[in-house]
């Protein structure tokens, strides 16, 4: 009895092993970190106009703050250490060191006013965070070919799938939260909520759309969007539909960004996604681009 | 991606016990992360009341929420925020008026909306939780009244308007921040309300100032303001 019992708890032990320490193909982090480090750098590029407005000692934010702080008396050194750290990240030079720079610098930047966001206040630097626990500067990076240059090292087909499945757990959180906190929400319960965002010219990118003439079809998006979130973190996990689940979450967050002006947090959720879409998916363009940059065919 | 995941080739006993408390931490904080997110009313188990403190502290630390709530929409799907737009404007000692930031010009969203500015996003933050209590229809004009009290002595509306009186220099006596809101009702495109929203803060004195006698004049879509008086 003993025996079986310890040799159950063997295989399971091995499973979760298994599970968080196994081997994955290296494409899936070099995607998210390809992914990731983009849209920090376009990001931080979109703010510039913005940045002394906001963050500079006499800034907006640091007026309503009423103080200033070590960001806002360095806010240019900051800001270049946030952008040429996710430049950095997206080359793959010192990958894991600029990525550390571009988290921080985001997170200083965000810590200047706790109610002011671009919309990705909770998502970006914790998933590029997270693309840091394994190396997502394997393949397709400056390190990698300084690696092989310099020191005759063949770059890895498989990298640890640790990071990935903590990204999962992050995409599964937000899809709890996103489904679970809207149950008791008449506005979803009727199917109102896409016509709401629409309606309001602070987030809709199109404020003189006719809403009132496609209420069938808002009607139609607001359960799409919503059951699509609610089923997630289940239905992700299960073979082949989890890749037809994964593009409609996709499309939904592509919908959502060509339709509301509500910030990065769709694109982030875009690439994070991938970590579900078939590996062939993301292997294929990624493994092609490196041959075309290494001069194979 | 079942099928696609290898195990470790031959690993020792020691790395092996490493590497398994290594996952199982893993397991457990992912089980955590997840949990955290859970709505509170169906929170289950021991961990019910501490996981709001450990989502506090987090997202202090690092700015991260396990998931995060999103859009529950519960309070306005009947007559919602359709039109708004927010003009700051300085007063000068005669009285005169002159418009420091306007959400469009002539108050006129563009056809489509590429990008949010910064300041764009900073003010309607600002004034966004005030901006919902403008839908209400039930207590009308007693609600319309409370909510404008409520901005009149706005302290993170003052400071806001402080920026203003400090990056005019010398010439500001007065900045008020005003809001019009037009709603729209989910049963008909036809209803709509306007709300007017004020905050007046003295680049004297550095405080908020009455707003009694403020109002907004409309023409051709643009705001102006009326009821700032002459010089003090």
């Amino acid at each position: 009895m003993i025996g079986r019992v310890a040799a159950g708890l063997e295989r399971a032990l091995a499973a979760i092993e298994r599970f968080y320490l196994g081997r994955v193909s290296v494409w899936r982090l070099v995607a998210l970190r390809l992914g990731f480090g983009v849209i920090m750098t376009l990001q931080y590029l979109d703010y510039a106009a913005d940045m002394e407005l906001l963050f500079a000692p006499d800034g907006l934010l640091t007026h309503v703050r009423g103080a200033s702080t070590f960001v806002a008396e360095h806010w240019q050194a900051w800001w270049i250490m946030t952008l040429v750290g996710a430049v950095a990240y997206t080359a793959g030079l010192l990958t894991r060191v600029a990525g550390l720079a571009c988290v921080i610098g985001h997170i200083g930047f965000h810590g200047q006013g706790g109610w002011f966001t671009w919309g990705d206040g909770v998502i970006g630097h914790a998933m590029l965070l997270t693309t840091l626990v394994g190396d997502p500067g394997a393949r397709l990076s400056i390190d990698a070919w300084l690696r092989r240059r310099l020191r005759g090292r063949a770059p890895p087909d498989e990298v640890s799938i640790l990071p990935i499945r903590l990204i999962q757990a992050q995409i599964v959180a937000v899809y709890v939260a996103a489904g679970l906190h809207r149950i008791d929400s008449e506005g979803w319960w009727r199917g109102r909520m896409t016509f709401v965002a629409l309606a309001n010219d602070r987030f809709t990118r199109f404020p003189y759309l006719e809403i009132h003439r496609v209420k069938g079809l808002l009607w139609l998006g607001t359960w799409y969007t919503w059951l699509l979130e609610l089923f997630a973190p289940i239905f992700l996990w299960i073979p082949r539909l989890g890749a037809l689940w994964a593009v409609g979450l996709i499309l939904m967050h592509a919908g959502l960004f060509a339709t509301s002006t509500i910030g990065w947090w769709q694109p982030y959720m875009i690439v994070a996604i991938s970590c579900y879409l078939p590996l062939a998916w993301v292997e294929r363009p990624l493994a092609w681009i490196e041959a075309r940059l290494s001069g194979r065919r | 991606m079942r099928g696609e995941v290898r195990s470790e080739p031959t690993p020792t006993r020691a790395r092996t016990w490493l590497r398994r408390t290594i996952a199982l931490v893993a397991l457990v904080g992912s089980l955590v992360w997840i949990y955290g997110a859970i709505p509170v009313q169906l929170r289950f188990g021991p961990m019910r009341e501490q996981i709001p403190a450990l989502r506090q502290r987090l997202k202090a630390a690092l700015r991260v929420t396990p998931g995060q709530y999103v859009f529950t929409g519960d309070r306005s799907h009947d007559r919602m925020l359709h039109r708004y737009c927010m003009v700051v404007f300085g007063v000068d000692e005669a009285g005169a008026t002159s418009r420091l930031y306007e959400s469009y010009p002539g108050c006129r969203p563009p056809a489509v909306r590429w990008r949010a500015s910064g300041l764009e996003v900073a003010l309607s933050r600002i004034i966004s939780d005030r901006l919902s209590l403008t839908l209400g229809t039930t207590r009308g004009a007693k609600r319309r009244a409370k909510m404008i009290r409520r901005f009149a002595k706005h302290r993170r509306a003052a400071r806001v308007a402080d920026f203003f009186c400090d990056t005019h220099g010398e010439a500001l006596a007065e900045v008020v921040l005003a809001a019009r809101t037009v709603s729209i009702e989910y049963a008909t495109p036809k209803t709509q309300v306007h709300r007017d929203v004020f905050h007046r803060y003295s680049c004297r004195a550095e405080r908020s100032a009455p707003i009694a006698g403020l109002r907004l004049i409309e023409e051709d879509g643009a705001l102006s303001l009326a009821g700032v008086g002459g010089a003090r």
